[in-house]
């Protein structure tokens, strides 16, 4: 079922604004072209590898109780969805495959309740988390743990998309920890509450991570956390990878207290984020929100560990603004090229070095400008983004970029460990190696959504075929090394 | 458990920035916009930053109507992915009020009003033109002013509202030009600090509050100023709204008409007026404009010092000031960096006190009246000016919680700016949904003060 199943049925926008205000029924082709795209600035020849990419309607529920009637709508009318966050991730993962309708949670943005004495919020999962924070910050509270894209990103982006890396994850435990229920539309429109302790069909870990194809997250309550009293930075510089991993470890392992957020980059990461950047190759950054005594001892440990691998302390104004600009820099690398290319991947904490070493080995005669960025989720998993900056006409450097983080995928798959995002065709590395997870999502999707109309051609189905796929790869590589 | 946990919170310094950034305001934007670069859509990084401070978006939630998704459709536009259709595309392109605060946030420094500005105008070249503009653009041409008003009724206010010193201006700005016309003297020959007011259409024809007020406060301060007989519409909705080429005649008659009297120093109390003249005259004139150009609440505050006046607020004490709260127009704010110079103005009124509300300076929400919006789109305008009622009254509620505490009384409060097109949306705002809230000009302050040595 495709766009024009939506024409066909002549009373759709009708009938739906009869349940949902009309000026947030929208068919506007210029409201359209603006939602047909995400942070990842992607060529629209990209959007080739989608059955249709630009959606009939963009409708903008405002309510758990809108949400379940459009979708029950939609479902009924077999016409596809797709559920669209801050469209902060990447690679047209919250813009249509098969055209349909794009469903818009952002006017899903209230707070419902905050409760000091059980230390929860309740809020609507459209809710930016930089509303959310500003919002506890009045009351002294913060969430657990948070993206690092929080200026621009939803609640309910983080919790499909794992929330297993990001501010406060290595203290306070990922998202899923957090999170006591949720409320939760399914394709059909029927809404279920989903706690810790669920035992129906759906439960809480299948909806993590499950990138939005069993359904719509509607509202959220989570735990959150008292603001600490004191906040401490650690940053040190490396001459070596190997050093500044060690390093990287210790404090990540010290469990005396853990940082609230922990990162290292190369000097490129460093050279692009930033105004200006410290002098060595590697950079190890640690922030601690204890109270005063813990960081301070915290502090101690750290310059401590540093001293005996050669570390080079880095001045704090570049520390504090560093922790100020967090949420920026991973956008800031974009302004030094016309289209940003990154890939993410989640690392064990003992595969960092075999990771780097394959990244360095595949990208060291490659003339593509990129940057390399590494930030501590749980115990034991990592993300790390690699960049590369190309230019968006040309698109033999694009598929260059993009056969390199082919082959570190396969890499890390091989490794036993995993793409931190997955995309429409990042799909393709999910079905190959994480079979076993792939066919439980897939009876899990059959039986809520027969007709793959939520979020299609994700996780349990491809839409292009992986030997294309490695052909495109296969051909791009040398035609990139050859121009 | 829980008190000691409250006790813990009271402690907590949340001024700032626990949780890491928000939108902070020493934060530098790693590229300057370039005023210059009007296809620069091409360096968005679809971060969504501008998203978040969005008032259009806020009200509507539409993608395309924050300055991200607007570059969006400009780039697919530019490679001829989707159609310029010139009645559909009106929406995408007028709703927003043009008040910069996506340029203030942008972290690669595109300057979205410039970009968004000339959007407009290549728009207008190519058919677009919603009816509401086209009436405006023809009383602008006929009548030099936006209201469809006779350009001979331009200065009668100073009758209605009974304004001596308003007519004396007058009086003294047509003596001046006809001497100057009949040669008695030259502009080169004038040494004198000579200060023109330049009245503005909204002021001269709707707001006669503002005029009048104006001219009484120079006049109380002694300040040697005339108005301009020959006063024209600055041009200002005309650059807003994309219709430039209407626009750049007024420029230059507005500069000679000017530069022929020989004034050294333009006063306005209208914040659109200024920045037009700030922003866009320069673009059009060759070399220095060949007067200063001051607001109100700028001028105010450097002549008292420079003639050691002191202000005070006769209707209220030290004591038990009126307590206000300032708005910051986004012309005069984000378009020319006045932000110092009116606080500073309110704190040299005895018997007035301002405190802040949690969006202010660079990062202060818009009225919603601007670039057309209020004009086109009365509804959005409307719930764009309540939200910001909304934060006047929390700022309120707040004050009053904390002067309650202190057991003192508390009364009249007010919202103050200094833009005419903001205390009308406001106002207007207000009047429907928060009656008891006052809404002014700061001139309607400074109208009730006492200037002494």
């Amino acid at each position: 079922m495709n766009a024009s199943k939506v024409r066909e049925e002549g009373n759709f926008t009708e009938e739906v604004k009869e349940f949902i205000p009309p000026t947030h029924v929208s068919t506007d082709p210029y409201d359209i072209e603006a939602t047909t795209g995400d942070l990842s600035l992607l060529p629209k020849y990209h959007y080739k590898f989608k059955e249709e990419y630009k959606a009939t309607h963009v409708i903008r529920p405002g309510s758990t109780d809108e949400l379940s009637k459009l979708m029950k709508k939609c479902y009924e009318s077999s016409i596809p969805m797709t559920i669209r966050g801050a469209g902060s991730s990447c690679y047209s993962a919250s813009t249509p495959t098969r055209g349909g309708v794009v469903i818009d949670m952002r006017r899903m943005d209230k707070i419902h309740d905050i409760d000091p004495k059980n230390m929860t919020v309740r809020c609507d999962a459209g809710i930016s988390w930089l509303r959310l924070i500003e919002t506890l910050l009045d009351y002294g509270l913060g969430p657990k743990c948070y993206p690092t894209s929080y200026k621009a990103s939803i609640v309910g982006g983080f919790i499909v998309t794992s929330g297993k890396v990001g501010v406060g994850v290595l203290r306070n435990g990922p998202m899923k920890n957090a999170i006591r229920s949720l409320v939760f539309v399914k394709p059909d429109g029927s809404v279920e509450k989903i706690t810790r302790d669920s035992q129906g069909d759906l439960k809480l870990n299948d909806i993590i991570s499950s990138f939005g194809i069993l359904g719509a997250v509607a509202e959220v309550e989570m735990e959150i956390t008292l603001l600490n009293k004191s906040m401490e930075y650690v940053g040190y510089g490396f001459h070596t990878y190997e050093m500044a991993v060690k390093f990287f470890r210790t404090l990540k392992d010290n469990d005396a207290s853990k940082p609230f957020f922990l990162s290292l980059s190369d000097k490129n990461f460093e050279k692009y984020a930033h105004w200006t950047y410290p002098a060595r190759a590697f950079f190890v950054y640690a922030v601690y929100s204890d109270t005063p005594s813990v960081t301070s001892q915290c502090l101690a440990f750290a310059k401590d560990v540093a001293s005996n691998l050669d570390g080079l302390a880095v001045e704090g104004w570049y520390l504090k603004e560093k922790w100020r600009d967090l949420a920026d820099t991973e956008v800031n690398v974009g302004r030094w090229c016309q289209n940003l290319i990154f890939q993410e991947y989640l690392v064990s904490d003992d595969k960092l070095e075999d990771f780097y070493d394959f990244y360095i080995k595949k990208t060291s005669r490659q003339r593509y400008r990129n940057a390399f960025y590494l930030m501590s989720g749980t115990k034991g998993e990592n993300r790390i983004k690699l960049f590369g900056l190309s230019d968006i006409a040309n698109s033999r450097e694009f598929f260059g970029i993009k056969a390199v983080f082919n082959d570190i995928t396969n890499f890390n798959y091989r490794n036993n460990d995993s793409l931190y995002t997955i995309g429409v065709v990042n799909t393709q590395y999910f079905l190959k190696y994480n079979s076993e997870r792939a066919s439980y999502l897939r009876n899990l999707k059959y039986n809520l959504d027969p007709e793959d109309l939520l979020n299609s051609y994700r996780l349990t189905k491809a839409k292009m075929r992986s030997w294309r796929l490695g052909l495109l790869f296969w051909i791009a590589k040398r035609l990139y090394k050859t121009a | 458990m829980y008190e000691k946990e409250t006790e813990d919170v009271k402690e907590v310094v949340t001024s700032g920035p626990t949780v890491s950034g928000m939108f902070a305001p020493d934060q530098k934007n790693l590229v300057e916009p370039d005023s210059k670069a009007e296809e620069d859509y091409e360096r968005c990084v679809q971060c969504g930053y501008c998203r978040l401070v969005c008032r259009v978006y806020n009200a509507t939630y539409a993608e395309r109507d924050y300055a991200g998704g607007r570059n969006r459709i400009l780039k697919s536009l530019k490679k001829r992915a989707i159609n310029f259709d010139k009645d559909q595309i009106i929406d995408a392109i007028y709703q927003c009020m043009l008040c910069g605060n996506c340029r203030t946030v942008c972290p690669v420094g595109i300057d979205t009003l410039n970009v968004f500005q000339t959007y407009r105008r290549t728009a207008v070249r190519k058919g677009v033109m919603p009816e509401k503009l086209q009436v405006l653009k023809k009383s602008i041409h006929t009548n030099k002013n936006p209201f469809l008003e006779s350009g001979t009724d331009r200065f009668n206010w100073c009758e209605t509202q009974s304004c001596d010193e308003g007519h004396m201006a007058y009086e003294r700005g047509a003596e001046h030009s006809r001497r100057i016309a009949s040669g008695e003297i030259k502009p080169s020959d004038i040494e004198e600090h000579l200060v023109g007011y330049f009245v503005g259409c909204t002021s001269a024809y709707r707001n006669n509050e503002l005029s009048s007020a104006t001219c009484r406060i120079l006049d109380k301060m002694g300040v040697n100023f005339i108005v301009f007989p020959d006063e024209y519409c600055c041009g200002s909705v005309l650059f807003r709204t994309g219709l430039e080429d209407d626009a750049v005649q007024l420029t230059h008659y507005n500069v000679d008409m000017i530069r022929e009297l020989g004034v050294k120093e333009i006063v306005f109390s209208c914040a659109g007026c200024f920045s037009t003249f700030t922003t866009e005259y320069p673009k059009f004139i060759k070399g220095d404009l060949g007067f200063e150009i001051t607001h109100m609440v700028q001028f105010v505050s450097k002549y008292a010092k420079e003639n050691g006046l002191k202000i005070r607020y006769t209707k209220r004490t030290k004591e038990d000031p009126l307590i206000i709260t300032y708005h910051d127009p986004c012309h005069l704010g984000r378009y020319c960096g006045v932000y110092d110079e009116p606080r500073e103005l309110i704190e040299m009124i005895e018997g007035v006190k301002l405190i802040e509300m949690k969006h202010n300076r660079e990062m202060s929400w818009c009225c919603g009246a601007g670039g057309g919006v209020r004009a086109l789109y009365g509804e959005i305008s409307n719930d764009i000016a309540s939200s910001r009622l909304d934060e006047t009254v929390a700022c309120w509620e707040n004050i009053n919680e904390n002067r309650l505490k202190e057991a003192i009384e508390t009364d009249a409060e007010m919202l103050v700016s200094a833009c005419v097109f903001c205390k009308n949306n406001l106002y207007l705002t207000a009047s429907q949904t928060k009656p008891d809230l006052p809404v002014i000009d700061i001139s309607q302050i400074l109208e009730e003060c006492e200037f002494y040595k």
